[in-house]
């Protein structure tokens, strides 16, 4: 199926977020409606969405998040299982069954950061998994990991760190180490 | 026609149901203005049916019975349009992760919560703009990665 005049899929996806001036919107919708190829382009961004969906609700992803991601799980009936843990702290951790998703909130004075790296540790220092350039807000004291639940439910006893480090052009400073002692369940 | 009505009716609906309702509805009055000889030029049949749709989903939003009385006069079955299958998830999962991390919180943030670029630049510190470039990145990236084809 073949267009002319094929739309870009970012602009498809900026119209399927509500995210496109309503003249734009219009004419948009004109052109679908006589044309089968983008509006194939546009259900495959649908498709996208809706499979990052079921993804994100089998919390087998490692992922930075909001309050508001969370608060949204809780909403639809998800249950989270959460370490809030202070810097240079350490915490007693496990996941059942029941736990659909494991949280750890990291505090850190995130002011005056312009990146922000955190690195998955073993207790001897060496780095299992950095996740680069994380997003978080200055003004929030905390970083929110969903830590995929289901690596963690088949885990045997393990002592992990996490390391909140501040990035800059040449250097590194380290904001807060967190101490994660898991247990099965 | 059903698949853009259907769409069309998640778009701006946001539900499922509510969008297979839509199509049945459209539909229904497309046949019913067919009938009546309101249809006069076929070939802009499209331009109708998003016409109608249009000003099916206000009426939707205002409540209003017209589905009802159309039922009454002109029956439809239920349309039977099915939702997109879903993709290979262990691919989607691998592609994901093969993504920047401020990529992937702003594709999941935008698709799991459907927020706007808004909503995700106040919860991530980002500008509305980063958040929307981010986006359209990452989803670039997605498709690439889903599809096969060279980055």
């Amino acid at each position: 199926m073949s267009c002319a005049n094929p739309i870009d899929p970012n602009v498809l996806a900026d119209y399927w977020l509500a995210e496109l001036p309503e003249a734009e919107e219009r004419a948009l919708e004109e052109h679908l409606f006589s044309c089968e190829g983008c509006t194939q382009q546009l259900q495959s961004i649908v498709q996208l969405g809706q499979s990052i969906r079921t993804l994100a609700k089998q919390g087998n992803l490692p992922l930075i998040v909001t309050q508001d991601f969370l608060d949204r799980l809780t909403r639809q009936g998800f249950r989270t299982r959460e370490y809030p843990v202070p810097a240079g702290g350490r915490v007693e951790c496990t996941v059942t069954a029941q736990d659909d998703f494991l949280i750890g909130r990291m505090g850190a004075d995130l002011r005056d950061v312009e990146r922000l790296d955190l690195a998955m540790c073993e207790p001897s220092g060496e780095e299992r998994l950095r996740l680069r350039d994380i997003p978080f807000r200055a003004d929030s004291g905390e970083v929110i990991l969903n830590y995929p639940v289901g690596p963690a439910r088949q885990s045997g006893p393990d002592l992990l760190i996490m390391k909140l480090l501040a990035v800059s052009k040449e250097t590194e400073r380290l904001l807060g180490e967190y101490t994660f002692n898991h247990t099965p369940s | 026609m059903a698949p853009r009505i259907r769409l069309y009716g998640l778009r701006h609906l946001r539900d499922e149901q509510a969008a297979a309702d839509l199509v049945q509805q459209v539909l229904m009055i497309t046949i019913e203005s067919i009938r009546a000889g309101k249809v006069r030029d076929p070939d802009k049949i499209e331009s109708f049916i998003l016409g109608t749709c249009r000003m099916t989903v206000l009426e939707i939003r205002r409540g209003s019975s017209r589905r009802e009385r159309l039922l009454d006069q002109y029956y439809v079955p239920p349309v039977s349009v099915s939702p997109e299958p879903l993709q290979d998830l262990d691919q989607l999962a691998q592609c994901l992760a093969r993504l920047a991390e401020r990529e992937r919180s702003v594709v999941m943030m935008t698709f799991y919560q459907e927020q706007s670029s808004e909503a995700v630049a106040g919860a991530m510190g980002l500008s509305n703009e980063n958040v929307r470039v981010i986006r359209h990145r990452a989803l670039g990236r997605l498709r690439k990665c889903m599809t096969g084809s060279q980055e």
